[in-house]
């Protein structure tokens, strides 16, 4: 089996003068990405075959550097957000078993006084000049390790072999025509899971990969695409969306020559798919769904005179999803083929979400009778409320139609009466002087009778992740505790 | 001091509240003693609306036994003034 090393190996012999990823002040041809990559993985000698490595750093080729290194070197690459919380980071340390930190330029003396016993080494110090002969990398072997985000539970370590990596990247590059032509541009951060995708398409493919460090700098992101002649962007719904409200006649004009937008993991709004069809003259909009344990499972490409819209696609190639315990033909997406992973790092708590090969996403949904898949929402959000079954997602999705109100979270509580009822936190727009009577109110007259909350309340901020989606876990044990 | 335009306001907002609860009750049939079982959709899920629209309007919390003995809206208007 070929390797993503093999891979960039053979483009560092074919177009060694080639540029393979462009940031802000600096560049990495093929030929000088595989020399530092080396000298980065001979540094890594005395590590064990299949030992964890911890990488901490900002969008940099530095992180890429380090990233092949340790691929070379036969070792797992365990990739950390720069934006961690401290307890997070100490979980991961301790969970993943990692023996070394690389980074640059960040400050770790949060480790200092706690029982993680890891070197931190700064990038700078680890390049050497010593050679040593590479080690055989079987399919099996974990290339990197990425934790969840969390947002419905504690995180957890999804281990990723050589032989995931490339199916996935085989699906990605036929159903979106990735090539060695493409100047790609990714502002997304490649400590997830849709940065680092984008990173190993492109040197799959021996394409150009610009980085940026801020998906929310609109500007840099329209400069960048105009200066470099940009085919492909990679970029959040909530980019997207922004782009729309604050910069679209400049948009009108800077992304019509791209070959390809796409997007991630959630539907988009359809009026979102509907304006950029309108703006990629010749270009596509596409999205993808698939969890960290299931990386891109379906591929949607966006065609304008299809009534799918809200659809997340049909599966990818080899790909099986199938719906189990159906209730109104909405059920649990199960995924099977060789992008699941088999289990989590160092964690069997949650194998029953492992069987025969299949991962149980607790996502639900259903297909349309083309194949489309919907999302529908999480199994675990699910409440029962005196015997029917109420998607908190589906009520959200109502209640946010109110203007006034900037975001919402549904969860269930225990009730007397009904078993399960249901309560609002509200994130009310700045100039809204909405009381919650008044949004109580809105949903009784929008909602059917059981899916009206019977509590709500006001908050200014939601917790959330390092990646900013919310942790409903959290306000779900508030609530239980109240 | 409690004065009468204070009851005239609350006696307002709880029939506001039954006029919000059940759409097609009409100013002429509002009656304070009028009975649960003279309405002909007043369930549970009623039971309990008027009754997060109550907490919400008044930010009162009415407890579990309130909850589920009123049966007017004379009743609710006493539970809400004794919360007061």
């Amino acid at each position: 089996m070929k390797t993503l090393i093999d891979l960039l190996e053979h483009h560092s012999k074919n177009t060694p003068k080639k540029n393979a990823i462009i940031t802000y002040d600096d560049a990495l041809t093929y030929q000088q990405l595989s020399e530092q990559s080396s000298k980065f993985q001979n540094s890594l000698n005395d590590f064990s075959k299949n030992s964890v490595v911890s990488l901490m750093f900002e969008n940099s080729t530095n992180f890429v550097v380090s990233y092949i290194g340790i691929l070379k070197a036969g070792l797992t690459a365990h990739v950390l957000s720069p934006n961690i919380s401290r307890q997070n980071l100490l979980f991961q340390i301790k969970n993943s078993e990692s023996q070394l930190l690389v980074t640059q330029n960040l400050d770790f003396s949060s480790l200092k006084n706690t029982d993680s016993f890891i070197k931190v080494k700064q990038f700078d110090d680890m390049l050497s000049k010593d050679d040593y002969t590479d080690p055989e990398i079987l399919s099996n072997n974990f290339a990197h390790l990425l934790y969840t985000s969390g947002t419905t539970s504690e995180p957890k370590g999804v281990g990723i072999t050589h032989s995931n990596i490339i199916f996935t990247l085989k699906n990605i590059i036929s159903v979106l025509g990735y090539s060695s032509n493409d100047i790609s541009l990714s502002p997304l951060p490649l400590s997830h899971s849709f940065g680092l995708g984008c990173l190993n398409t492109n040197l799959y493919t021996g394409g150009q990969l610009i980085l940026l460090n801020n998906a929310s700098n609109l500007d840099e992101i329209l400069e960048t695409i105009q200066k470099f002649s940009v085919s492909t962007l990679a970029a959040v719904p909530a980019t997207l969306i922004k782009l729309l409200k604050s910069h679209k006649n400049k948009i009108q004009n800077e992304l019509k020559d791209l070959r390809l937008l796409i997007t991630n993991s959630t539907s988009v709004p359809p009026e979102i798919v509907s304006e950029y069809k309108t703006i990629l003259k010749n270009g596509n909009l596409a999205t993808y769904y698939g969890l960290t344990e299931a990386s891109r499972s379906t591929f949607m490409i966006f065609e304008n005179h299809l009534d799918n819209n809200t659809s997340v696609g049909k599966p990818a190639p080899n790909v099986e999803i199938k719906i189990k315990n159906k209730h109104n033909d909405i059920g649990e997406i199960w995924i099977k083929g060789s992008n699941v992973i088999k289990e989590y790092w160092n964690d069997s708590s949650d194998n029953e979400n492992f069987m025969n090969d299949w991962i149980k996403t607790g996502d639900l949904g259903y297909f349309d009778k083309q194949g489309f898949l919907y999302l529908s929402g999480r199994l675990d959000n699910i409440v029962n409320i005196g015997g029917e079954k109420v998607f908190p997602e589906y009520v959200e999705k109502i209640i946010k139609q109110n203007s006034d109100i900037e975001e919402v979270v549904i969860i269930g509580q225990k009730h007397n009466v009904l078993g399960h009822s249901l309560k609002a936190f509200v994130k009310l727009n700045p100039q809204s002087t909405l009381k919650k009577s008044d949004i109580l109110s809105f949903c009784i007259k929008n909602l059917e009778k059981h899916m009206v909350p019977l509590k709500i309340e006001l908050v200014d901020n939601f917790p959330v992740t390092e990646y900013g989606k919310i942790k409903r876990f959290l306000l779900c044990s508030e609530a239980l505790k109240k | 001091m409690k004065l009468l335009s204070d009851n005239f306001d609350l006696e307002k907002e709880i029939k506001n509240i039954f006029f919000e609860i059940f759409p097609n009750l009409s100013l002429s049939e509002f009656d304070w003693n009028k009975h649960q079982r003279e309405y002909s959709n007043w369930d549970s899920f009623a039971q309990l609306h008027l009754i997060a629209l109550a907490e919400s309007k008044f930010n009162i919390e009415i407890d579990f036994d309130n909850s589920i003995n009123f049966t007017s809206a004379k009743d609710l208007l006493e539970c809400v003034k004794s919360l007061l």
